[in-house]
Formats: structure tokens, C-alpha cells, sequence
């Protein structure tokens, strides 16, 4: 079975007008701008932002200032009108890189490992530009063994973060816990990169090959190696965990931008071995499909290969075709939560260390019965 | 006659370039600032390590000005950036990182430090209903 996902088509005009070089990108943004009724437009016009932000989706709007980065050289008239975009991610991507660096500093000096992941190290090191990818929130890692320590820390001065009491009750059946400071900018404390995988060795791969990075304030950190961050971002953002609902679309350029910078570096064996072993091909390999057929990514021979010859396990297709199925039947929604909760026990717990799949498919309906009465400033 | 020399004051100060401009934020006080033209070019300068002599060189290769007047306003703009403590004095000597040879002297315009005080105030304005449609965030309306 082959997995495929159809972007809207806003959302690849969008894109294609954000990653692709900019001479080629340059008539998909004029065609958005044509569907939008501002192939012509007046500078002063009040409605100009609103009228291109306003029809699409949150997830297109945050692509404006990557495609104002892009398409700046081009000379297009519309696009100086997108820099107020640019400079306010900018902005807001500076107090959460002032934020970040507070907390390694605090781990770095309690003793605590961490490992940045997600936005500020593809903003630092892949992106290069602080202005291009809007942050939401901050995440970062520390180990499984220290997590005690790194939850404790965190709501210690200086760092003084909100945790919600549902997740702390939760904690040994998620993989993260959201904490968030005075000016509601949002920590999230990993002990586990993949939520399908809160287990303790599950990311013995991602610490062993991490890799140094030095912050702007000359803070020393880590982040994933160029093979774990593609990986990661490719899985997280997979169209087939967001089915039903939103599509994430950030992950389209976060790859693209990671195999821009590190392509000699991939290891495109490890990852095609990682995504196996988590019972992850059928999400990696529709994402770097998707990125070959839509957006141009060159992949080496093997890879082709690999995408074209190595099928999902049956468990994986049988899990992955369940996800997007919805039903407003009561008794067929319960069925079909119980069958995929024992397809995900199979799939990314079996034989892990941990509880028995009874216990692990209980702790997952009670955490999700608790979720109406959760104290957390916002969903997620 | 020698001029004090001055560093941009990293990394209490971050700053990146675009276009015709550089957008600073002083995260400790909390102020954000916009630079164009003439102002964007100084800095530029700053960064690179120039010398404030060469600052005024390069302002009077790149823009319509004569010497004198680029002294002065390089003079007056530093003062500025002092007192918002985004440069520093210092009497070490300074790396510097190439520059472009300008290809063409363009129209002199005095430089200006465009300082907008509450980043909170700043961050709560909706950057797409709220702004200039052509300055953009974060020229309110």
C-alpha cells in the first residue's frame, strides 16, 4: 500500500512560492496572488493583508515571511508589503531564542543534559534567519533519567514556568509536558523525542549522535544530527498523524531546508532503518515523496529505491489506514479506538520496556477521559 | 584627528539585515528599532568593524553627501546608538568582514534611529489587521 496526501491548492501555491528557487517560484505566488483578486492592487489599500492572509488556513500564513525571504530579490511589487510579517516573526522568534538560552544556561547548570529540538536549531542552523519560521512554542529535551530533575527545575527561579497539573498527573504516559512563563511564552519539556515512543533507551539514537551548537549568547547546546532532525521533522509533521485534523504544512520547508543545508551529511540507510524500527515507514516515506514529486527534492538512487520497494509492515498499514477513518456512531468509535490503541501497542510498544499492553491501553483512555477537565492555558 | 571607536553591542543586541534595512531588538530593555537607508548602512558598517572614519568614508562613497555633513550625522547617529546602548566604546582592534563596493552613489537621506519602546505593546498588535498596508508591523494604522 502507497500513501499519498493532496495539498490544497492555496496551500501548494504557498509553498511552492516559499521553497522553490525563487526565479520558479515567482508565477506560483503571482497565481496566489491572481485567486486572491490582487493581481493588481492599490498600496494603500486597507484590506491588502487582510485579503491575502484572511482565506487560508493558519498553517499557509505562517509561510509568509519565508516567501517574502524568497521572493524579496524578484522584485515583485505585492511582496515588500509582506516584511511587517517578516519582522514581527523576527521579533517573536528573538524572545524565544532570549528564552531558550536561559533554559540550556539553567540545565547546563543544574547539571541537567538537554538537546534543542524543533524551531530554534532549523531557525539557527538550517534556516539561518530568525525571521523566516514562526515559533509557537520552545521545545527542548533532556533525558529520560533526568526528567524528574528537569520538571522540577523549570518551575524553580529563574525559570519559574507553569506546569498543568493533568500533564504532571500524565507524565509517565506522554512523552512532554507544556510549561509556560509569566509572558506566555510556552516551554515544552521533552524526556522522549516521538510520542508514540515514551519508553525509557527510545531515543538512545538521537543523544548518541547529537550534535554541538553554540548560541548566539555563546551558551553551548545540542540539537539532533542532520539524519534525526529530517527524521524527526518528517515524521512529527506527517499528514498521516494530523488527519483529521489541520494539516501541518511546516514541515514541507523544515525538511526541505534541512537536506538544502546537510544533504552530504544524511544518512539516508540510518534513516530509512530508524523509520522501521519505530514503525514509522508509511509517514517518512509519504513525506519525502511528496517532497520529490511537489517540490523538487533530488534524493540519491537508493533512496528511490527504497521508497519504491520497501512496503510498511502490516501493522503499519493496517494503523495508518485507521487514523483518518472518523465515525459518529458510538459503538463503532469505541471499536475502532480500542483496535487502533492495540495496533499502536503493537506497532510502537511491543516488547519495549514498560507496562503490559492491558495497563498501557488503559493509562491512554483515562488520560484521554481526563483531557475535558485539563488545566492547560490553551489546546494542543 | 581620531574619532572613539565603537562595537555593536553583541550579544545584548541582535540584529538582522533585509532589503534596505536592519531590525535591531535590545532584549534587556525591551526596545525594538528600525534602521533604513543611510542608518541601515551605518550599522552595516558597525558590524563589519569599520572604523568611524570609514563609516563616514563609506557613507560619502555610497550616498549624494559631502564629507563634512556625513561626519556630523555619523557623529550625532552614533551618539544615538550609545545612549540606547547598541553600540559600545571599545579600544580593541576590530575584526572586519567584507563590504560590497557600493556601485553608485544614491540620494542622501539623514540617518534615523526609528525606536519603538514596548515590545509587548508592540507584540499585541495584530501584524496583518492592525498595520500600515504598506509600512506593515509595526506601523499601526
Amino acid at each position: 500500500m502507497r500513501y499519498y496526501y493532496q495539498l490544497l491548492p492555496d496551500q501548494q501555491l504557498l509553498l511552492k512560492a516559499a521553497v522553490l528557487p525563487a526565479a520558479e517560484a515567482l508565477p506560483y505566488w503571482q497565481a496566489y496572488r491572481q485567486a486572491r483578486g490582487v493581481g493588481r492592487f492599490s498600496p494603500t489599500d486597507q484590506s491588502l493583508l487582510p485579503r491575502l492572509f484572511d482565506p487560508v488556513d493558519w498553517e499557509s500564513q505562517r509561510l509568509m515571511p519565508l516567501i517574502y525571504r524568497n521572493l524579496e530579490p524578484t522584485g515583485d511589487a505585492l511582496v515588500p508589503h509582506l516584511r511587517g510579517i517578516y519582522r514581527y516573526t523576527w521579533m517573536k522568534n528573538q524572545r524565544h531564542l532570549l528564552k531558550m538560552q536561559q533554559v540550556v544556561r539553567v540545565f547546563n547548570e543544574a547539571g541537567i543534559e538537554s538537546m534543542m529540538l524543533k524551531g530554534i536549531p532549523l531557525t539557527l542552523h538550517y534556516y539561518a534567519d530568525a525571521g523566516v519560521r514562526m515559533m509557537g512554542d520552545l521545545d527542548v529535551m533532556v533525558p529520560f533519567e533526568q526528567a524528574t530533575q528537569a520538571i522540577a527545575c523549570i518551575q524553580r527561579p529563574p525559570l519559574n514556568l507553569r506546569v498543568s497539573q493533568y500533564e504532571t498527573r500524565h507524565r509517565d504516559t506522554i512523552h512532554a509536558m507544556h510549561g509556560w512563563d509569566a509572558d506566555k511564552i510556552d516551554v515544552d519539556l521533552h524526556w522522549h523525542l516521538l510520542s508514540q515512543h515514551a519508553y525509557p533507551s527510545a531515543d538512545a539514537p538521537f543523544w548518541n549522535n547529537r550534535q554541538t551548537i553554540t548560541l548566539p549568547d555563546s551558551t553551548p547546546a545540542y540539537m539532533l544530527s542532520a539524519t534525526h532532525q529530517l527524521f524527526h521533522v518528517l515524521a512529527h509533521g506527517s499528514p498521516l498523524f494530523h488527519a483529521t485534523t489541520t494539516p501541518i504544512l511546516r514541515w514541507i520547508p523544515d525538511s526541505l531546508a534541512v537536506c538544502r543545508r546537510a544533504d552530504p551529511t544524511i544518512d539516508w540507510t540510518e534513516l530509512a532503518e530508524l523509520a522501521r524500527q519505530y514503525g514509522l515507514t508509511a509517514p517518512i516515506q509519504l513525506g519525502l515523496r511528496l517532497l520529490t514529486d511537489e517540490f523538487g527534492l533530488a534524493l540519491p538512487d537508493s533512496v528511490h529505491r527504497w521508497l519504491h520497494d520497501a512496503r510498511p509492515s502490516a501493522t503499519e498499514q493496517t494503523y495508518y489506514s485507521l487514523l483518518p477513518v472518523k465515525s459518529s456512531n458510538m459503538l463503532s468509535k469505541a471499536y475502532r479506538y480500542i483496535r487502533k490503541q492495540q495496533l499502536a501497542y503493537n506497532l510502537f510498544r511491543k516488547g519495549k520496556p514498560g507496562p503490559s499492553q492491558i495497563r498501557w491501553m488503559y493509562k491512554q483512555a483515562r488520560m484521554r477521559y481526563d483531557w475535558k477537565n485539563h488545566d492547560l492555558p490553551y489546546d494542543v | 584627528m581620531s574619532f572613539p571607536v565603537y562595537r555593536t553591542n553583541t550579544p545584548a543586541v541582535v540584529g538582522e539585515f533585509f532589503d534596505n534595512e536592519v531590525i535591531l531588538v535590545n532584549m534587556s530593555m525591551g526596545h525594538y528599532y528600525s534602521l533604513r537607508d543611510t542608518a541601515a548602512t551605518i550599522w552595516q558598517g558597525l558590524d563589519a568593524g569599520l572604523s568611524t572614519e570609514a563609516l563616514v568614508q563609506r557613507l560619502v562613497d555610497s550616498y549624494t553627501v559631502e564629507a563634512a555633513e556625513a561626519e556630523a550625522a555619523v557623529l550625532t547617529f552614533l551618539e544615538q546608538l550609545v545612549r540606547q546602548h547598541l553600540v559600545v566604546l571599545t579600544d580593541q582592534p576590530l575584526a572586519t568582514k567584507s563590504l560590497d563596493t557600493p556601485s553608485a552613489r544614491r540620494p542622501y537621506t539623514h540617518p534615523l534611529l526609528e525606536t519603538y519602546t514596548d515590545m509587548q505593546d508592540l507584540l499585541a498588535l495584530d501584524p496583518i489587521h492592525d498595520v500600515d498596508p504598506q509600512q506593515g508591523w509595526p506601523i499601526q494604522k
